[in-house]
């Protein structure tokens, strides 16, 4: 359960605080998929940060299964988003110099070392995601689509209860984000897992489902 | 500020108006590119700085202890002091003249009067004007019974002006001491004087005939004062010259041609007794060069040679092994090639002269016949009889006997030839004395044999009658070949007076005589090269300005070795350019979409980057004399504590020259510009593009290294080529190949690592190390770049800390550079005692437990030439080493390591130093000679075992050597060793001992503190010096290790450079990844762990720099560690490549820290 409760974000602007965010809040169940849309510079992303642990809100709390995850200190917050969240990029932000597998397999190290199984876990998502004989390719190697497909497999390593997707399909043409978000949506559905989009694309929003759209930092109902 | 608004609001109208305007926007870049720059100016200005240095120092020191001396005639023995005015005065009317000064120069011992310190090896300089030899500052004026010490001998004696001290000088023997009548115990005459003044060790303070880095003890006296001393009459033995109008090098040949000394310059009398003419030597016998000469003149007007000896004992051989004992004790014995001699025939009883005896026949006199006859013996023509003779030169030091008989030819009467005094020259202490019974002969002398108590006193009665007048007469070349040495074979020639002369031409037969005999001894003296008759002129000044140019040099050796920091330096330039191109690649997509050529674009780069090479040239330039000065003021002061105290005056600070500091910075921009135009071109190739997206050329990144495995294995197949070359080669070669091969290890071992960096790998990273190593993979040119700067460095590091050297574990093992001796005698004045000998032992008034100390040492004495040290304490450069003779003390008993000789057969028995004996082998004669590897290689670069070499013996011709054997470095390093048996050959009027080796180690404890005492007590008139064999050591070894610290300090310099890009590389590298390492953060990456990756990648290229780094400077010197002259100080690589490594991964944290790694990407 991700429950969001009046959450304001202000920035330090030359003339005073900015204000982003105005008081947000929503809950999403269990297994909930959430498309948030909105003009630029509504505050989507900054929403998005500060649900995944980014970003702390000014004001207002949240709750992801009854954790609020700026209670606790910078490390529990970083354990925070390696254990529960999982995140899609609009650049899917690959790491030169690793290859699919190694992209996929990047959350599993920020805590240790990878177990075998996360290496299997991370074979079987590539496959999944139609990357069976791109794992040892470099991200230069690949497509647009064929990047995002991978850090939407990197997303999903850790089995995260909420994913969390910026403009997905923000860089792919239409058939490719077409394919790109099909495979998001089917992919958390599979796992379980609750999905927050934030785009500007009507047509991957209606497949992810309920739509509320974001306007001067308020949320519509 | 009109300039600065119109700098900012004039519109950009060229080339380098844009290059002017990135460079103050990129400013924090450029200054980095700019230091690197510096400091391989300031390396490269530095190191040539070092030799301009140390030669300057070694000229100022020549120059200041000869003051404006130019040369020196310089005599074995004494010589009129009227040599000098005469020099002075010769020469043409037109010829500048020459200002001599007459002086004594000779080793002295000093002691102080109120206390109980002694200087034996100070150097006396008996001048009465050294204010005209033109020393800065003057010197003090001197005054009769005083003298002046310079700083050094006051501080060793404790002594200031106004105190007495005790002046002790040598009296030698004009006998040479290797033969039987010279004398083998040193004597010499003492005088109290008091100090005048203490001058510092500067100017006359400094004075030395030979180079020297410090000052040596002096004392200073007026020439008066010494001729009182020595009581030789007005005598000199050294002419300082000094030729203001006469080049360096043609001074000694002005002198030679002016020079003209007499025949008793030389120690030689032409003189006429019992009307004839006899030439006679001081020393007994007459020198080679004399003796031909006299040949010359003498020869012609019926001269005639003769060579008396002593015959210890003459008796009949038995017949029939019966009848009474008799014999003959101490009879002179004349060698003869006439019977007719100016006093008159040898005749027998008819008065029909004897024919010259042939080689197995003896005349003797009647007096010995009548003795014999009255022994009960009587011998007539056709006996034998046995002379028992000394053998003409010491054996290792010892006199010894030999036999030989003789057929009696006839008896001669006591008349004419028979009863001639003056046949044989006056010995002193022998022939002068009025009693055979008061002999005080050099030899062993058995006054129990001679019959001097009536009525038995048949020897003194003759000597009362006849002196030293022969008793028998042998040919002459029967008396050559018992009698002949080194030294000479002729004590006397003679001549008739009447045909010597031109009869008539004189009015008396007095100065018919004399005017014959002047004539005559001018003739011959005109005949004799005095250069080798014991009157030799040195150059001083030219020698002493050769020498300043230095053993080692030094701005070459350190240019060298910074070569390595020039690389990584040159590394971190190329380094930094590529991340500045890197960070700008952006602007330049700009410059290159809107239209910009990529050789305009290139040309962008270039100005902006030659701008700051020049900046930085320019600092280092500046900067490198302060490295100098750093280097040097280091070294001067090691050397000082450790080597030689008083060199740091050879160190000491000293303008450096514009050349020196012009040729760094042209040599950094030449390189640095060379670097960065490849750079710059390699970026203006890029498609726009590319640029824009930020994707500049990475530094080394071109091909992602497709070529590394092949540079690695060609490089690493020719370090195995060169060592194999060089386990083959010369020790010289071989050096050189191995260091080659270090080098093409290194860069092999790089090309190694550049692969295994760029290797993507296809298993996933499973851990942090693992996953640092994909993402130095993304940029293995940047990680290659740091790991190759930190390699040259520690490449360095390991190669050149594997020769520092330590003092041996057990300095008593006779295979460690000790040799097993433990203490080192160096005399002042050439000694022949041998405490080693029982019977000397007895003569010397030791105590019982210091002749029982010296009875157990192991003692060898070595034989000394006058020459320089070649060890490296000595700074300057040696043209003429010290040669060494040493005899079977040491041959047979072996030590020492040799790191290479000659092949062994069967008679060297597995000893090397038997190869010296091998004077001559399968028609070689070249000397073998055994040196150390440091003077053969470096010192006197001669080259390995089988090279030859030329040096000059006593009488200044060239005379071929062959290296038979090199020893690993240890207390005899810088000198040329030979057999005894050589040394003689070269030096041969050289006589007794310089130094002595003393090995107490089998003694039992209690009496090991007994041999200082007791060595001194037995050389004291030799002005011994004890000193440690482990002391001298730890000197020399000091050397070595003072020299390591310096490159040391290099290959910190490369470290120390590798952190710097290190630090460059992680602030680039997060700017450049902060979208990569914000996702790690969103994932769940603290940023601690985060910060870890970034070490690890630091960890890395580090590691991987200082692993080839520390493997390449291994093989570097595999030769030396396989020949265990060289260690490889595990502890030392460890702890510094760890604190590199610390160090470096602390730079990257702190670079990465300042930059604020975001949790969320931008996009």
């Amino acid at each position: 359960m991700l429950h969001l409760d009046r959450i304001t974000k202000d920035y330090p602007g030359a003339d005073g605080p900015v204000r982003v965010l105005d008081g947000v809040t929503l809950s999403l169940p269990p297994g909930g998929r959430l498309a948030i849309m909105g003009p630029s510079g509504s505050g989507k992303s900054t929403l998005l940060a500060i649900i995944g642990g980014l970003e702390p809100p000014t004001e207002g709390r949240i709750t992801l299964d009854g954790v609020d995850p700026y209670a606790a200190d910078a490390t529990a917050l970083a354990a925070f988003r390696n254990r529960r969240i999982g995140f899609v990029f609009q650049d899917h932000h690959l790491l030169d110099g690793c290859t699919a597998l190694d992209n996929v397999l990047v959350p599993a190290l920020a805590s240790g070392s990878v177990p075998i199984d996360l290496v299997a876990r991370g074979t079987r998502l590539l496959e999944r995601v139609g990357l069976a004989d791109r794992m040892t390719h470099m991200p230069g190697e690949l497509s647009g689509g064929e990047r995002q497909r991978v850090a939407v497999a990197r997303a999903l390593l850790l089995s995260p209860r909420l994913v969390l997707a910026d403009e997905p399909t923000g860089q792919l043409d239409s058939r490719t984000a077409g394919d790109v978000a099909a495979l998001l949506v089917e992919l958390v559905a599979e796992a379980g897992g609750m999905l927050v989009v934030v785009t500007h694309d009507s047509a991957l929003a209606g497949l992810v489902g309920e739509i509320r759209r974001l306007r001067d930092g308020r949320l519509e109902s | 500020m009109n300039t600065t608004t119109s700098a900012t609001t004039s519109p950009i109208r060229s080339l380098a108006g844009l290059a002017s305007g990135l460079a103050a926007k990129w400013w924090p870049q450029l200054l980095a590119l700019a230091a690197a720059c510096a400091v391989v100016a300031t390396t490269i200005t530095g190191a040539l700085g070092v030799g301009d240095v140390i030669r300057a120092g070694l000229h100022r020191l020549a120059v200041g202890r000869l003051g404006r001396i130019d040369a020196v005639v310089l005599g074995d023995g004494f010589f009129r002091r009227a040599l000098a005015d005469e020099l002075a005065a010769a020469g043409g009317a037109a010829e500048p003249r020459l200002a001599c000064t007459p002086a004594v120069v000779l080793p002295v011992t000093l002691a102080a009067t109120t206390a109980d310190a002694a200087v034996s090896r100070a150097t006396l300089l008996a001048c009465d004007d050294p204010a005209g030899l033109g020393f800065d500052p003057p010197p003090p004026p001197l005054e009769e019974g005083g003298v002046v010490v310079n700083g050094r001998l006051a501080s060793a004696l404790g002594v200031a002006a106004g105190d007495t001290v005790v002046l002790r000088l040598p009296k030698r023997s004009a006998v040479p001491a290797d033969s039987p009548l010279g004398r083998r115990q040193p004597e010499s005459v003492g005088r109290r004087l008091r100090v005048l003044a203490v001058v510092a060790d500067e100017g006359l303070g400094r004075f030395s005939l030979r180079p020297a880095q410090t000052a040596e003890p002096l004392a200073v006296m007026s020439l008066t004062d010494a001729q009182a001393i020595l009581r030789e009459g007005d005598v000199a033995n050294a002419v300082f010259v000094l030729a203001p109008g006469t080049s360096a090098g043609d001074v000694a040949a002005t002198i030679r041609s002016r020079l003209k000394p007499r025949l008793d310059d030389v120690g030689v009398v032409l003189e006429p007794l019992a009307g004839a003419m006899r030439l006679s030597s001081r020393r007994l016998v007459i020198q080679p060069e004399i003796d031909r000469a006299a040949e010359r003149v003498l020869g012609p007007v019926g001269g005639r040679a003769t060579l008396a000896f002593l015959a210890n004992d003459i008796v009949p051989l038995e017949r029939d092994g019966g009848g009474p004992k008799a014999r003959i004790p101490y009879s002179t014995v004349l060698g003869i090639d006439a019977t007719t001699l100016p006093a008159g025939p040898l005749v027998d009883a008819s008065g029909t002269p004897f024919d010259v005896p042939l080689d197995e026949e003896i005349i003797i006199d009647r007096w010995m016949a009548d003795d014999l006859a009255a022994q009960g013996r009587p011998v007539a023509a056709g006996d034998l009889v046995v002379v028992t003779s000394f053998m003409p030169e010491t054996i290792h030091g010892r006199v010894e006997e030999r036999t030989e008989s003789f057929r009696v030819a006839g008896v001669a009467e006591m008349t004419g030839a028979a009863i001639d005094r003056s046949l044989v020259p006056e010995v002193e202490g022998v022939t002068d004395e009025g009693s055979i019974a008061d002999w005080d002969p050099p030899f062993p002398f058995d006054a129990a044999r001679v019959r001097t108590v009536p009525p038995h006193d048949e020897d003194d009665r003759y000597w009362k009658q006849y002196r030293a007048t022969p008793k028998a007469f042998v040919s002459l070349a029967a008396a050559r070949r018992l009698a002949g040495s080194r030294f000479g074979t002729t004590t006397a020639w003679h001549a008739a007076t009447q045909a010597a002369t031109d009869a008539g031409s004189a009015a008396t037969a007095a100065e018919n005589a004399a005017t014959a005999g002047a004539d005559l001894a001018s003739r011959i003296a005109d005949g004799v090269d005095f250069e080798r008759a014991g009157i030799r002129t040195l150059p001083l000044r030219a020698e002493a300005e050769a020498a300043a140019k230095g053993s080692t040099p030094f701005g070459g050796l350190f240019l060298a070795l910074s070569s390595f920091v020039v690389v990584a330096g040159l590394l971190l330039v190329w380094l930094l350019f590529g991340l500045l191109i890197a960070a700008q690649s952006r602007t330049l997509g700009v410059l290159a979409a809107v239209g910009f050529p990529p050789r305009r674009l290139a040309a962008v780069l270039l100005l902006v980057g030659g701008a700051a090479a020049v900046a930085g040239a320019i600092v280092g330039a500046v900067l490198g004399p302060l490295w100098t000065r750093l280097l040097v003021g280091l070294l001067g002061r090691a050397w000082d504590r450790d080597v030689a105290a008083g060199s740091a005056a050879v160190f000491a600070p000293q303008p450096i020259s514009m050349a020196s500091a012009a040729a760094g910075a042209a040599a950094t921009l030449l390189l640095a510009v060379a670097a960065l135009a490849y750079a710059a071109w390699r970026a203006g190739r890029q498609p726009p593009l590319m640029l824009l997206r930020g994707n500049a050329p990475a530094v080394g990144n071109r091909g992602r290294g497709r070529r590394a495995p092949l540079l690695a294995a060609v490089m690493l197949a020719a370090a195995v080529l060169a060592a194999a070359a060089a386990s083959r080669a010369s020790a010289d070669a071989a050096v050189g190949l191995f260091f080659a091969a270090g080098f093409a290890a290194l860069a092999g071992l790089l090309g190694l690592v550049r692969t295994a960096l760029a290797s993507r790998g296809r298993r996933p990273a499973r851990d942090l190390l693992q996953f640092a190593a994909r993402t130095l993979a993304a940029r293995p040119g940047r990680a290659f770049s740091i790991a190759a700067i930190v390699a040259c460095g520690q490449f360095l590091v390991v190669a050149v800390s594997a020769f520092a050297v330590r003092p041996p574990a057990d300095p008593s093992d006779r295979r460690s550079p000790t040799g097993g001796w433990t203490t080192i005698a160096t005399f002042g004045e050439p000694t022949s005692i041998d405490p080693a000998d029982p019977a000397t032992r007895d003569v010397l008034g030791l105590s019982t437990d210091q002749g029982r100390a010296l009875a157990g040492a192991a003692i060898a004495l070595l034989r000394v030439s006058d020459g320089d040290d070649a060890s490296c304490t000595n700074l300057n450069a040696t043209t003429r080493p010290t040669v060494v003779g040493v005899g079977p003390a040491v041959i047979d008993r072996g030590g020492f390591r040799f790191v290479g000789h000659a092949p062994l057969d069967a008679d060297a028995a597995d000893n090397p130093w038997r190869l010296l004996d091998r004077l001559s082998w399968e028609g070689d004669t070249a000397i073998p000679a055994v040196l150390d590897q440091a003077t053969a290689q470096w010192g006197l670069k001669l080259g390995g075992v089988g090279s030859r070499f030329t040096l000059p013996d006593e009488a200044g011709d060239a005379v071929e050597f062959r290296i038979v054997g090199l020893l690993e470095p240890g207390i005899l390093q810088g000198r040329v060793i030979v057999s005894e048996t050589a040394f003689q050959r070269l030096f041969p009027s050289r006589s007794g001992y310089g130094m002595a080796l003393l090995d107490t180690s089998g003694l039992e404890p209690a009496l090991r503190g007994s041999v200082p005492a007791a060595a001194r007590a037995a050389w004291a008139d030799a002005g011994v010096t004890l000193e440690p064999a482990s002391e001298r050591l730890r000197g020399l070894q000091a050397v070595q290790n003072t020299f390591l610290a310096g490159f040391q300090a290099l290959g910190t310099l490369g470290l120390l450079l590798g952190t710097a890009g290190v630090a460059a590389v992680q602030v680039q590298g997060v700017v450049e990844r902060l979208g990569g390492l914000a996702v790690l953060r969103a994932v769940g990456f603290t940023l601690l762990r985060v910060r870890s990756l970034l070490a690890l990648e630091t960890l890395v290229a580090v590691g991987l720099g200082i692993i080839a780094g520390t493997l390449a400077g291994g093989a570097a010197v595999w030769p030396a560690l396989a020949g265990g002259t060289a260690r490889l100080p595990l502890a030392w690589i460890i702890a510094s490549g760890g604190l590199t490594l610390a160090s470096a991964i602390l730079a990257g944290w702190l670079a990465s820290a300042r930059t604020v790694i975001p949790q969320r990407p931008t996009v």
